[in-house]
């Protein structure tokens, strides 16, 4: 495929959702109910030394 | 290269307590290890004269409390709203029923019969009036802050301790800052993995300590004001403050494993489960 042909098409995409975009017909995303709470956590490996610890008290 | 933690490790609220600083003082560990049993004093239910229990003992009149005990009391409404109820202070008459009547180091027993004591709705039984900062409990309820103290004192007391450090009490914690390693500090939950964060709360709730007689313990389900039944033994919660963490934990034991999966997944947060097959596996 020439780059012209792959930028033509490029081009007929963007107008495209653009198109959608202004006549309302992209559908949003479902959002969850309320944003994440904690979305920082990383999570480590299972050898992993931990400095503080979670427990039933 | 780790930086230099300073610790502080005591033994208040009915639990072990740790206190971790990067680059802090013992001074302030201290200061805050006195926060902690200012506070215990303040919220027992096992002292007399505490402040928990002369409001308990209030007979639905009016009684000024201290700014602590109202912002706690603020709380644990809140703690029973976003619960859906589940998570409601007024279960004191149901823990003594269950036999939890005295500090649990001195041992409990299994009661002659068990009685389910159903707690009424906490915001009907429990009045707040802000510009007084006095509370009203209906006569015949008494609370109990045990389940939520922890964590709602954790939060507080964070910022005693500075912008890179740890207020663990009892298993509830509160932390912010990258920790000695610079990648947030590593906490362990209840199903042995482990998770860094720099900003943050986590709880564990369950029903494998605080254990007595005939399997009593410690966690009363609201709905049927007995000791709960759960397919799940823990439950940790990573969120963004402790007091959430301790609630939403102990809202997924209670809905056990499905339903405290979708309750914890509808909100987002971290958890790892401990369920109750696990034990009989291990």
């Amino acid at each position: 495929m020439s780059s012209n042909t792959a930028l033509r098409r490029a081009s007929m995409l963007g107008t495209l959702l653009l198109a959608a975009l202004f006549s309302g017909l992209v559908i949003a995303s479902p959002k969850p109910a309320q944003p994440p709470l904690h979305p920082a956590v990383k999570p480590l490996p299972s050898d992993a030394a931990v400095q503080s610890q979670s427990y039933v008290s | 290269m780790s930086l230099e933690v300073v610790a502080r490790h005591f033994d208040a609220l009915g639990s072990t307590c740790e206190l971790q600083v990067v680059a802090g003082s013992q001074a302030a560990l201290e200061r805050c290890e006195q926060q902690v049993r200012l506070a215990e004093a303040r919220f027992t239910r096992f002292v007399r004269d505490s402040e928990l229990s002369q409001l308990n003992a209030s007979h639905g009149r009016y009684t000024p409390v201290s700014p602590q005990m109202f912002s706690m009391l603020e709380a644990a409404v809140w703690a029973y709203q976003e619960s859906g109820g589940l998570v409601n202070a007024a279960v004191l008459p149901a823990l003594m029923a269950a036999g939890y009547d005295r500090p649990f180091i001195e041992g409990l027993s299994q009661p002659a019969s068990v009685v389910a004591v159903q707690p009424a709705p906490l915001v009907e039984v429990l009045a707040l009036d802000r510009p007084t900062r006095s509370a009203a409990v209906a006569p015949g309820v008494a609370l109990d802050l045990g389940g939520i103290a922890k964590g709602f004192l954790a939060d507080q007391l964070i910022d005693e301790l500075g912008d890179n450090a740890v207020c663990n009490l009892g298993g509830d914690l509160r932390l912010r800052g990258g920790g000695p390693e610079g990648d947030g500090w590593h906490i362990g939950l209840c199903d042995r993995s482990a998770v860094a964060l720099t900003d943050g709360g986590v709880a564990t709730s369950g029903v494998t300590r605080r254990r007595w007689g005939q399997g009593m313990h410690h966690l009363i389900d609201p709905r049927t004001g007995l000791p709960a039944r759960t397919d799940l033994l823990e439950v940790s919660v990573v969120t963004d403050c402790a007091l959430r963490g301790e609630v939403y934990a102990k809202c997924a034991v209670l809905l056990g494993a499905v339903g405290g999966a979708a309750f914890l997944e509808a909100r987002g947060v971290h958890y790892a489960m401990l369920p109750a097959e696990a034990s009989r596996a291990a």
